[in-house]
């Protein structure tokens, strides 16, 4: 560890520290201020800052040549943000079951906004451990003040311990790296692979120490992606939450899991990574496993947050699916998907939010019924997500899960390996049993009556977010030539922004107007 | 001379079959604020068309006889696939300008009729909004230079002839009518893209338009099954034998949409199709091989047509319902046209194509005459059927003559005009079929002995036409007048807007064969047209004539001698025979439609109990995995972490332990 590369890594990763320090002082300055209001403004205004310092930093020739911030890195470093921003206006109404003051919500929020930046930009195995766990803790807090009632204790304490369980196996496989290879920097290890005491068995045989390290360190991975068989918190933590925070939980430490996998495992610059090019096996396996099981519970549920919980479980399968498939154009599907599936989860969890009333829980599947005939645009933004999901045409969802297909399939044809196919397959599979849900969902909503008294929304806010993910959903399915150019060669920094500038822009879009129309 | 500039000519063809259409739309989105008004948009739109129409074919006409007339209209790109490319083009020559006004003309009679006859209606806008659509399909379909545009107006003429046979759809004969004839033609449908297509693989340069078709050299098989397919095509929508069973039912629709069907919009497409493509085909003809194959197909046209008048004759004269033999004496005139088409030879290019010209002239020259006092008849019985309580038994209804006076001369002069005596107009329509016909049998060639078979079959339907014609106008208008009690107390001559159109229809019913006939002006600008071989000038063939007036009169004179005589209720097997049209229908029903419903039957239960509780299972599995993997997720924390912790280690156990 030389500490002028980590003070050059401070002064890359600005943003990300900056968001950190706003998340501290939030923290400190939260006993004063007690307007909610206020600090929902805050939070936009840094997180915007955040984005804009990105967005300058991107577009920067000088440091466009650093590594850590090519490609996947930046990918991240905006998705962070842009997820902050719609969570932001999920997490502003107050009295709706959260804390009557919240700067901590907020605070939490940018904490885990920068995690997964860091995450994205990470030099070394000891940074990568340290902003999953700026993912992590926030979380914790969050469950823990989000809800007070039984049900919010058990699952604020179910995710805090088997977090912990899997930081632990994450950092016996890191041990075992610096073990073996006496560097924990993973820009290093991938170069000294030959001659160190990593590969010290015959050339072309894989030690099988390396792979014991590369299992533990996905196994706490693998947990914040809730790839099989490290999911079994989701359901059980989402339905012990607000819609909130469920959708929070939903995203971040799914983006910052992916992206620690991606360093892991190489993202766009594998011959730089500790396990480049050789891992496909794995992931193929986990991906099918996490894939099928998340769809098959999910068929069973009644319970919205537990439906999306198994949803959230079987597209993370998906994602790993193109990772899986081990090129570039895997990373960039992969990349495509995550962003689509934030979107729509987030939308849902949205119009879940907007409907959040004490006195009229929409808690299970049925209490949505007839929501088309009461509150028509909150259905239709339910709809457009749930589409998406689905992946039916003329949503980003189709045309991220059509680039996975495509992938696999020209994965399979590349590199003469079949079981590419059968992955298409199980995907394809997959998707068509997960209509199923979904579809039951949307049927009640738009074809059912309503069977009850309807929820009272308390803001507006959370359903301009949910209309904002349902633009975006629909612009990057009907436009998606404008962003996945920019995809492909993910290895490209400054292409890469241009990507994630359409998506901000749509969501920013969406977020002021949501901003200006708050009432209070 | 009467000339129109091209610009005013680009501006006015598209509105002919555009105007109609457009009122339509109106008629439709706003019908039910129209009401009983809603024929005034088509009525003015129709007119427009009849008008514009007018004016083309004067400034056809007005171009002369002997320059090529032909004006192409290329508007914009329909569609493109690969290397076809289909334009929206609109053709102008002495054939489309003649069909385009035609069309417009009767049907703008008949809309006005119709405004009458639909009177209280409920469903008044919807009636018209269909047969506005009918009449814009119908001239796009004649007006159209490519085929894909025909097949556009032919398809859209198909659906409201459903639409309007079925127009009270909750009269199950009615419904099962609109049905019958929308399969059937539909089968000629096929026929007609098939031929289209094999027309397009042959063609090259590419192109579906008329003059690249005409152009082209396919070779001999080709041409002929291109032929025998547009033939097919034709055959099902101008209900030939063996696809001629859709028309008789076609009656249960209003009466005015029989008028449309039989007179102007549907089912002149067939005969106008083959028009279109037989000359300019015959004339391009340059092997002897591609000559037999004209030939070839030109014989079965003639069998067809041949089969299709006799029977239809033969079946006219059991029929107790006007209006049913109204229908068969379509069937019978149009058989008439496709032995007409089907003349021609084989002994050289020039006689080939110039008697296959002849003969499509002829043939359209009957459509002509023939569009006028069809529509005049079933527009007569039509006032009849007003009248008397939509009863048109003959064995119900007789002696009308005093009652509804203005009705019984014009349906005399229609029918005068159908039995084909002279100065009426069928007389000279028909006798330049048998003309072209005992041509034909004369010319030569291999073709001869069959054609001179169908010019005598084609007398002695001249005979029955007579007798069956003069007998159903006997039975209705002479003898002791018969009310049947569903007309009430209160039967009388309809109202002026019903008899104007009666009267106005019944001139050119009377005359115009006369004044277009035997001075040879019809053909000569028909036979102008581009691709066609030009007109020749002979003598009036007396001696054929004599022989057909003579078939006819002595038609007449049976039906006169048989006089009040009504036909018994007793059945009795041949009058049952022709009654049932030959039990057609019923072989169709025993050879097709049971064994494709058992078929359809079987397939049904497969499908229901095979395939789908198959599939039901396949269903199910993942909900019974989803089912049995369940207990997985108890919600005990040291349970979780322990699966986790086992998950792991199966991991490890498959990457470590197996290599």
């Amino acid at each position: 560890m030389d500490s002028a590369r980590i003070l050059d890594s401070c002064y890359l990763a600005l943003p990300e520290l900056g968001m950190l320090a706003a998340g501290c002082l939030f923290f400190l300055l939260g006993t004063m201020i007690e307007n909610r209001r206020f600090w929902a403004v805050a939070t936009v205004i840094v997180l915007g800052l955040a984005l804009v310092f990105q967005i300058a930093e991107a577009n920067d020739p000088e440091t466009s040549g650093n590594w850590l911030l090519h490609g996947a890195a930046t990918f991240f470093r905006f998705l962070g943000p842009v997820l902050g921003l719609i969570g932001t206006a999920l997490l502003a109404p107050t009295g709706s079951g959260q804390a009557r003051r919240g700067p901590e919500d907020f605070a939490c929020l940018l904490v885990a906004c920068a995690g997964v930046g860091l995450t994205g930009m990470a030099p070394d195995l000891v940074v990568l451990f340290l902003g999953l766990e700026l993912v992590s803790i926030p979380v914790y807090l969050l469950l823990f003040l989000g809800k007070h009632d039984r049900q919010g204790q058990e699952a604020a304490i179910k995710y805090f311990l088997l977090s912990v369980l899997s930081s632990a196996l994450f950092l016996f496989g890191a041990s075992y790296v610096y073990g073996m290879t006496g560097s924990t920097r993973l820009e290093g290890l991938g170069g000294i692979h030959e001659n160190l005491r990593w590969s010290e068995t015959a050339p072309g045989e894989i030690p099988a120490a390396r792979t014991l390290a590369l299992l533990f360190l996905l196994a706490g991975v693998g947990f914040k992606i809730t790839a099989a068989p490290f999911h079994f918190y989701a359901p059980d933590v989402y339905q012990g939450t607000s819609p909130a925070v469920a959708g929070l939980i939903s995203t971040l430490p799914k983006a910052a899991g992916l992206a620690a996998l991606l360093r892991l495992i190489g993202a766009g610059e594998s011959a730089l990574a500790p396990f480049g090019g050789v891992e496909w096996s794995l992931l193929w396996i986990l991906a099918v496993a996490t894939m099928t099981l998340g769809n098959l519970l999910a068929l069973w549920q009644n319970n919205l947050h537990r439906l999306l919980a198994y949803s959230g479980i079987a597209q993370g399968g998906y994602m790993l699916a193109a990772v899986s498939t081990g090129g570039q154009a895997g990373i960039g599907a992969m990349a495509f998907y995550l962003a689509a599936y934030s979107l729509m989860t987030l939308g849902v969890f949205a119009v879940l939010a907007y409907l959040n009333d004490p006195d009229c829980p929409v808690k299970r599947v049925d209490d949505l019924a007839g929501l088309f005939r009461t509150r028509p645009i909150a259905a239709l933004c339910l709809g457009v997500c749930f589409v998406g999901l689905i992946g039916l045409p003329l949503t980003s969802g189709f045309y991220g899960k059509l680039l996975i297909l495509k992938t696999s399939i020209a994965s399979s044809s590349s590199q003469g390996n079949s079981l590419f196919l059968v992955l298409a397959f199980f995907i394809v599979f997959n998707a068509a049993i997960s209509a199923w849900y979904y579809l039951g969902v949307l049927t009640r909503v738009f074809l059912r009556l309503p069977l009850g008294p309807q929820a009272k929304p308390i803001s507006p806010l959370p359903l301009c977010a949910a209309v904002a993910c349902s633009i975006a959903t629909l612009a990057g399915g009907i436009v998606p030539g404008l962003i996945e150019p920019y995809l492909r060669p993910v290895e490209k920094a400054t292409a890469q922004s241009v990507a994630v500038d359409a998506t901000v822009v749509v969501t920013a879009n969406g977020f002021a107007g949501a901003i200006e129309q708050a009432p209070e | 001379m009467f000339e129109l500039s091209t610009e005013t000519l680009w501006l006015l063809l598209p509105l002919i079959p555009g105007l109609p259409l457009m009122a339509a739309a109106l008629v439709a989105i706003f019908g039910h604020r129209l009401g009983e008004r809603s024929h005034l948009p088509v009525l003015l739109a129709v007119a427009g068309s009849a008008i514009f129409g007018f004016l083309a074919l004067m400034h056809v006409r007005g171009m002369g006889a002997h320059q090529a007339p032909n004006a192409v209209f290329n508007y914009a790109n329909w569609f493109e696939a690969g290397n076809l490319r289909v334009d929206w083009e609109l053709r102008l020559d002495s054939l489309s300008a003649m069909m385009a006004a035609m069309v417009s003309f009767i049907s703008l009679w008949i809309v006005l009729f119709s405004a009458g006859y639909m009177h209280g209606d409920p469903g008044y806008p919807r009636y018209f909004a269909a047969v506005g659509l009918f009449v814009g399909a119908m001239n796009t379909l004649v007006l159209a230079n490519n085929l894909p545009l025909l097949f556009l107006g032919w398809e859209g003429v198909g659906v409201c002839s459903y639409l309007l046979i079925g127009f009270w759809f909750a009269k199950p004969e009615a419904a099962k009518a609109a049905r019958k004839a929308f399969l059937v033609t539909r089968l000629g449908d096929v026929a007609l893209l098939a031929g289209m297509i094999l027309l397009y693989r042959a063609g090259d340069p590419v192109g579906l338009s008329y003059d690249t078709i005409f152009s082209h050299h396919y070779d001999a098989t080709t041409l002929y099954w291109a032929l025998v397919c547009l033939g097919i095509g034709a055959f099902g929508k101008s209900a030939q034998f063996p696809l001629h069973v859709w028309l008789p039912d076609a009656m249960e629709g209003p009466t005015p949409v029989s008028a449309l069907i039989h007179a102007a919009t549907m089912v002149t497409a067939g005969v106008y199709l083959l028009a279109r493509m037989l000359p300019p085909l015959a004339g391009h003809a340059v092997t002897a091989a591609q000559l037999e194959s004209i030939g070839a197909f030109q014989d079965l046209v003639l069998v067809s047509g041949g089969v299709t008048a006799l029977l239809a004759a033969l079946i006219a004269l059991g029929q107790t319902d006007l209006k049913r033999i109204l229908a068969y004496s379509t069937l019978s005139q149009l058989g008439y046209m496709f032995m007409a088409l089907g003349a021609g030879t084989t002994k050289g290019n020039v006689e080939c194509h110039s008697l296959a010209s002849a003969a499509a002239a002829a043939a359209v020259f009957h459509l002509f005459t023939h569009a006028f006092f069809k529509a005049l008849l079933f527009l007569s019985a039509g006032s009849v059927m007003h009248a008397m309580g939509n009863v048109l038994d003959l064995r119900r209804i007789g002696g009308l003559r005093k009652l509804l006076p203005i009705t019984h001369i014009c349906f005399l002069v229609g029918a005068l005009a159908l039995a084909g005596l002279p100065p009426f107009s069928g007389f000279f329509s028909k006798d330049g079929i048998l003309e072209v016909l005992e041509q034909g049998a004369h010319s030569g060639g291999s073709r001869g002995g069959l054609q001179h078979a169908m010019l005598w079959l084609g007398l002695i339907t001249a005979g029955l036409t007579g007798l069956y014609t003069m007998r159903a106008y006997l039975l209705t208008f002479w003898g002791k007048e018969r009310i049947p009690e569903e007309a009430g107390h209160h039967a009388h001559e309809s109202p002026a807007v019903m008899t104007i159109p009666l009267a106005v229809l019944a001139v050119p019913a009377a005359f115009i064969g006369l004044a277009l006939g035997p001075t040879h002006l019809f053909g000569h600008f028909i036979q102008a047209s581009p691709g066609w071989h030009a007109a020749e000038t002979h003598a009036f063939a007396w001696k054929l004539a004599a022989v057909g007036l003579g078939a006819a009169a002595a038609g007449i004179a049976v039906a006169l001698a048989l006089g009040d005589r009504r036909p018994s209720r007793k059945p009795n097997g041949l009058a049952e025979t022709a009654r049932s049209g030959f039990f057609i229908d019923d072989v169709y029903t025993a050879f097709f439609a049971k064994p494709l419903e058992q078929f359809g039957r079987l397939l049904n239960f497969l499908d229901r109990e095979l395939v789908d509780k198959l599939f039901e299972l396949f269903a199910r599995i993942p909900g019974w995995l989803g089912e049995s993997l369940r207990p997985l997720q108890n919600g005990l924390l040291q349970y979780y972490a322990l699966a986790m912790a086992l998950g792991l280690v199966v991991l490890i156990a498959m990457f470590t332990l197996a290599r």
